[in-house]
């Protein structure tokens, strides 16, 4: 494997097999002495070659290995980082020495305790101490922290053969094989990374290369030039990466690129057709073929990827918009309004089953329901959190087959491809990453005393609900009512700062209602889904609206078109 | 390229414009950034862009510590000129 540290003059790291090989069994029999088979272990390292490192020598030892984002500057960052710490119960924090010092004062501040922490660079262990540990396709692997709260984490506990399963499906799904080098900026705590890129790469294909994600951020051309220059053949990226190259790359950059060997999958947010278009008519001229760009379907509750596509443009197909709203995917006829659905290919890592979720009814081709899957790539469960397990693994249809994973997702099925048409559950994709709109509206409280003891509902506008404006969030929150027209001006634009900065995310409103504006349940529980509908109409009643002219414009045409 | 007698305030505006995908009119420079919009993305993009723009290394919190176009471009004025001299 190989990590590139720097893009301009292409300077690399490189670990061969007999090495990482060497290391991994180096750091197992260390691990070995200190932790047993089964217990967890955090890994935090910045990007380079020390994960792949890390990662394998849990495997070596028999560990679960936790992978996550190192500790970060925000609050709410390191915050979620202890409670993922907490619920699974880790006995060693691994990193490498120049992440050490941060670490350890994460592990002081949010006082983390009954963990070991370990630079596993130092050059501590006995590679011929270590002893192959038992291990069966239902052995742990992983845990997957990307779904849950911050105050509600949840582990997608991933198992040797969920791993193994997948890397193979993908492998023959997108017709990979041994001579396919794997290579791109996703950070390896992301499943993406770490399961679509580095373990086929290590496990069947040539090898991984790695390049770290803010170098992309900063300059999207890096990571096209990385795969040109590195004969990367497979590369991953969530939607947004697609898009910054197709905005920021300029033509003399383009002039430089050759993409003719490159196949590159799109997915783990939804899949925009102008993005697809776009990418694959702009980086033609580099050579990238028409079927190079492959729109794919997953979750870490599947492993990873649960359907996909190759050999073949990504197919795009215009669907009635009145249709949509009733639950039924119709191509569009005529001038009736529509929008563009992008087909995720076929449910090829799991079989899926289209279901109503209300009734748990199966549904036939051209319905929309939730997603639900089935078969080796379902993951075992969440850490530690049997109602979970249960609510989301074991649902069974009204005929009783089962158990199925519901996924949260809505979509259907024609002639065997999957599109996606929405999401049940509140959380919100944006960037490839999952937000919890319970985070934000606790941090917009606890930054902002004027909101406090009161009730928020944050969610998306721009993905799925046919507004056309870029995907944002919209805040509604509660404020009492005696702050006056300025102030409330104010408070409006510093909550969007918040929100901005502290979660990377754009706002494209907030709005500020009365208390008891936001509709809560019997129970007390915000409903998001009803406040966006108010706000999407136009109902909702405000005290002050912050909202994006951009925004007020694509939302005034949304309104023309559903009020016919 | 460098900033040579190029105005900062001018060129950033039209910078952070594009991004936000905006005209530059459309722009009040003394108002956050975060009201039109502004995410982690395009707040690194325009970082990149500086550094490449002015040959300056900048902190990646910059657009967040100095959030109006008045603010980060007195910010960057300072740095432009200390390369100077």
């Amino acid at each position: 494997m190989t990590f590139v540290s720097d893009l301009n003059d292409l300077k690399r790291s490189v670990r061969t097999r007999a090495e990482l090989d060497l290391h991994s069994r180096r750091i197992a029999s260390w691990i070995q002495e200190r932790l047993s088979p089964g217990d967890r272990a955090l890994l935090l390292y910045s990007p380079g070659i020390e994960f792949a490192t890390a990662f394998s020598a849990c495997v070596h030892a028999g560990v679960i290995a936790v992978p996550a984002p190192l500790p970060g500057r925000y609050r709410h960052e390191r915050r979620r980082l202890a409670a993922i710490a907490r619920d699974a119960g880790v006995r060693a924090v691994l990193t490498q020495e120049s992440d050490l010092q941060d670490v350890e004062k994460w592990i002081a501040e949010e006082g983390v305790v009954g963990a070991v922490c370990h630079p596993t660079d130092a050059g501590d262990g006995d590679p011929d101490a270590w002893t192959a540990p038992e291990v069966s396709p239902d052995t742990l692997a992983l845990l997957q922290y990307t779904s849950g709260s911050t105050g509600d984490p949840k582990g997608v506990m991933v198992t040797h053969g969920n791993l193994a399963a997948n890397v193979d499906r993908m492998a023959a799904m997108f017709g990979n094989d041994s001579n396919t080098t794997y290579g791109g900026w996703i950070p390896l705590y992301h499943d993406m990374g770490l399961i679509g890129l580095l373990l086929p790469g290590l496990l069947c294909g040539s090898g991984y290369v790695q390049m770290d994600p803010m170098s992309f951020l900063r300059r999207p051309y890096h990571w096209l030039r990385m795969l040109d220059a590195c004969d990367v053949n497979f590369t991953a990226a969530p939607d947004f990466g697609y898009e910054m190259c197709v905005r920021r790359v300029t033509d003399e950059q383009l002039a430089t690129l050759d993409l003719s060997r490159l196949k590159a999958a799109d997915g783990s947010e939804p899949v925009r057709a102008d993005v697809v278009t776009a990418f694959t008519e702009r980086f033609a001229a580099a050579g990238l073929r028409p079927d190079a760009l492959i729109p794919v379907y997953g979750l870490a509750e599947a492993t990873l990827m649960a359907s996909g596509t190759s050999g073949r443009p990504a197919r795009c197909t215009d669907a009635d918009a009145a249709a949509l709203e009733n639950r039924e995917l119709k191509p569009a006829t005529g001038t009736r309004p529509s929008r563009v659905l992008v087909g995720c290919g076929a449910p090829s890592g799991s079989d899926a089953l289209i279901v109503d979720p209300d009734t748990g009814d199966a549904l036939p081709d051209g319905r929309i329901g939730e997603i639900w899957l089935d078969g080796p790539c379902v993951a075992a469960g969440y850490w530690e959190n049997d109602d979970a397990t249960d609510a989301t693994f074991h649902a069974r249809t009204s005929d009783g087959r089962g158990p199925f994973l519901r996924t949260g997702d809505l979509g259907g099925l024609i002639d065997g491809e999957l599109y996606i048409t929405g999401r049940r559950k509140d959380v919100l994709v944006l960037h490839g990453r999952n937000l919890h709109p319970a985070d934000i509206e606790y941090e917009l409280r606890s930054q902002h005393e004027e909101l406090a003891g009161l009730h928020g509902a944050t969610f998306m506008v721009g993905h799925d609900d046919a507004v056309a404006t870029a995907p944002a969030i919209v805040a509604v929150h509660e404020i009492r009512a005696h702050w006056g027209a300025e102030r409330l001006g104010e408070i409006a634009v510093d909550m969007k700062q918040t929100i901005a900065r502290e979660f990377g995310a754009p706002v494209a409103a907030v709005a500020l209602v009365r208390p008891a504006g936001v509709r809560r349940t019997t129970s007390g529980k915000v409903q998001r889904s009803a406040m966006r509908a108010l706000y999407l109409t136009g109902e909702l009643d405000t005290l002050h609206l912050a909202e994006d002219p951009l925004l007020t414009a694509a939302l005034a045409d949304h309104r023309r078109v559903t009020a016919r | 390229m460098t900033a040579g007698n190029r105005d900062v305030h001018t060129w950033l505006t039209e910078r952070v414009a594009t991004y936000l995908r905006r005209s530059p009119q459309d722009i009040d420079t003394s108002r956050p950034l975060a009201d039109y919009g502004l995410d982690s993305l395009t707040a690194l993009a325009i970082t990149a862009d500086i550094e490449d723009e002015f040959e300056v290394t900048v902190d990646d919190a910059l657009t967040w510590d100095h959030p109006t176009v008045d603010a980060l471009s007195a910010a960057l004025s300072g740095l432009v000129g200390e390369k100077r001299v």
